[in-house]
């Protein structure tokens, strides 16, 4: 018999034998952990592993993990929208602070070109000869000089 | 006519069958999932929900089989919630490969044949980590169970020659993990 043919035997006889132990290490640790004695769970450890199993199902983490990713994406859209608001906001107080300001300044400016021109009224009214009366009331004036 | 349903067997007869098959439903159920907790709670869920449904067992097949189609299913639920799950890699205590095949009997054999069957046993593994769900079923139903084909075909509700096509894929890849090794 050659070696050719004798080489699938012997890779036969090789699996085998890792079957044969590969059975006989899970009868070993099936048995170890079969006959090793398990503490009974306490009520409340026994209630926080049902609330982690509820957590953890698959139904609660695809749920927590859709909640979590619409949070994500809707919180910060909603802050910045928020942001944009009082911006806007603000900017629209402090051009109505800006108006007002102008405004109080326009007011100010024409009372104090009504003051002025009153002044100017006044002192126009309050001349003792008009411009065109000037002439005669020195002509006067000479006269009653002499 | 109908197939003769089994006598329904009270208390102490089921306790009697629970201690008889529970072992082997707890070895099938840890080297499925390789973790010891969930084996436990699902052989408790098996021998529950066979003595519930003891009515729908009609003695077409032995006990054994199927009360192993029971497990078999609760496998099912068990892993399809588990590849559900984000972390289920760090919620369950899932042993590895390499852990689980530090397991050898204490024979007599010597130091080196120890670490060469060590070895073995971790590449076995290593493969039956890379089947699909169906090839691992009847893989560790055939070579872990030592089950007939024709049993493993009644307990996964399965033809026979499908049983047989799974378990061909699953050699496969046992034989190529140990072949890459040397």
């Amino acid at each position: 018999m050659s070696f050719e043919d004798n080489k699938p035997k012997i890779e036969d006889q090789q699996v085998e034998e890792a079957l044969r132990n590969f059975r006989a290490s899970v009868h070993v640790w099936s048995d170890n952990e079969f006959a090793r004695p398990r503490q009974p769970q306490s009520r409340s450890q026994s209630a926080w592993r049902h609330l982690l199993q509820i957590v953890t199902g698959p139904v609660t983490s695809w749920s927590l993990a859709a909640l979590l990713l619409v949070s994500g994406v809707t919180v910060p859209v909603a802050l910045h929208h928020q942001q944009q608001l009082a911006a806007a906001q603000q900017a629209a107080v402090r051009e109505q602070q800006r108006m007002a300001a102008v405004a109080s300044e326009q007011q100010l400016a024409s009372a104090i070109s009504d003051e002025e021109l009153l002044r100017h009224v006044d002192s126009d009214i309050a001349r003792a000869t008009p411009d065109a009366m000037e002439p005669l009331a020195s002509m006067m004036s000479d006269s009653t000089s002499k | 006519m109908g197939k003769p349903v089994a006598a329904i067997p009270n208390a102490a007869e089921f306790a009697e069958i629970a201690a008889q098959y529970r072992p082997q439903i707890f070895r099938f159920l840890l080297s499925s999932l390789r973790d010891p907790d969930a084996a436990e709670t699902l052989t408790q869920d098996c021998l529950l929900k066979a003595h519930r449904n003891w009515s729908s067992f009609r003695g077409e097949s032995n006990v054994l089989t199927w009360l192993l189609r029971i497990a078999i299913n609760l496998q099912k639920d068990e892993w399809r919630s588990r590849r559900l799950q984000f972390w289920k890699t760090t919620s369950r205590n899932a042993v590895d490969a390499a852990e689980a095949g530090a397991w050898l009997p204490s024979g007599e054999s010597s130091p080196e044949q120890q670490a060469v069957a060590r070895d073995q046993v971790r590449l076995v593994w290593q493969a039956v980590k890379g089947l699909s769900e169906r090839q691992r079923t009847v893989f560790m139903l055939r070579h872990v169970e030592e089950m007939e084909l024709q049993e493993i075909a009644t307990a996964m509700g399965l033809s026979e020659g499908t049983v047989k096509a799974h378990l061909s894929r699953a050699m496969l890849r046992v034989r190529a993990e140990l072949g890459g090794k040397r």
